[in-house]
């Protein structure tokens, strides 16, 4: 028999720990050496805890789940890493993954998930979330922001989700009514949005705001 | 100088990009030659029934009619190509003013405006 996963777990919600714990107690063989509710308690625990793998949250008050991972990785450059998170944002995602997580795996997510990214992740490999997976590959499909929008279209949505009229953008940017009207339909166009609230959410997405 | 394109692909005739080439061409030798400006973008946008093409930058503004009643041969070769697309050109310029921006719209079926 194969010696079991020793795993750290690391969220700033008790009910979560709480809640991984159970579902993993049933399923595979795994030991949970330790749990915190605080981030900048991990690095002190590896010092003391043999363990194999760190299942981390993303968004932690004290310490970002990048930084933490990041700083996890450079020390124990062996120890698996999944990042267990609410966020499919692709800046976020890449964050986490720029930052060395082994695995992305979404709460949200079914439980079979997170115990098939325990596996795959033990054995070497990635597991991502497959809403994750779908996000990253339509993001080497689709244009990037830059590539998709000029500057001067980034600079009215920004200007129009912060509620400027037509007139304010013109006069913000040297440019005439017209021809803000003239970018903001091919902003729509471009976003495939068609009202400002649409045009808004866009922003958010991608961080125009 | 940056460039961005949406949804254009094959819905113009190599008559039409030669068409919109050149009067790009002319834009943007117009801007080296007289706007010093710093940041040049063109965008080519298909808005359904067209194209919006744009060119921007952030040189010093001119005034619209010497330019379309200027001796060079510039708004001559733009207005005649244009003719041939059946589109139309805005200019927002100001003397004065920097940020200039020419407003390009073709339509995707060529009109024939000899007739109209």
């Amino acid at each position: 028999m194969t010696p079991s996963v020793k795993i750290l777990i690391v969220d700033d919600h008790q009910l979560m720990i709480d809640g991984i714990m159970e579902l993993l107690q049933n399923h595979g063989n795994h030991t949970i050496v330790g749990t915190t509710t605080k981030a900048v308690h991990v690095l002190e625990m590896l010092k003391n805890t043999k363990v194999d793998m760190l299942i981390s949250d993303v968004n932690m008050p004290e310490m970002k789940g990048p930084e933490l991972i990041s700083k996890v990785k450079t020390t124990y450059p062996e120890l698996k890493v999944i990042a267990l998170s609410m966020h499919q944002e692709k800046h976020i995602v890449k964050d986490v993954l720029k930052a060395g997580a082994d695995s992305y795996v979404l709460k949200h997510s079914t439980q079979n998930e997170l115990i098939e990214a325990i596996e795959k992740t033990m054995l070497g490999e990635t597991f991502v979330s497959a809403a994750v997976t779908k996000m990253l590959v339509d993001d080497v499909k689709y244009p990037s922001i830059e590539e998709l929008l000029s500057e001067r279209e980034r600079e009215i949505i920004k200007l129009v989700v912060k509620e400027y009229t037509g007139k304010q953008i013109a006069e913000e940017l040297f440019i005439s009514e017209k021809t803000v009207e003239t970018h903001k339909r091919n902003i729509f166009r471009k976003t495939n949005t068609s009202t400002l609230v649409g045009l808004t959410k866009f922003a958010i997405e991608h961080q125009l705001d | 100088m940056d460039f961005q394109s949406f949804e254009i692909k094959d819905k113009i005739s190599d008559e039409q990009k030669v068409a919109l080439y050149r009067i790009i061409q002319e834009v943007v030798s117009n801007i080296i030659k007289y706007a010093k400006a710093s940041k040049i973008n063109i965008s080519v946008t298909d808005v359904g029934n067209g194209i919006s093409l744009l060119v921007e930058d952030d040189g010093d503004g001119f005034d619209i009619s010497s330019f379309k009643n200027g001796k060079g041969n510039g708004w001559k070769n733009i207005h005649s190509r244009l003719d041939l697309l059946g589109g139309e050109i805005e200019f927002d310029t100001m003397e004065g003013r920097k940020n200039t921006t020419v407003i390009i719209e073709v339509p995707y079926t060529k009109q024939n405006i000899a007739v109209a």
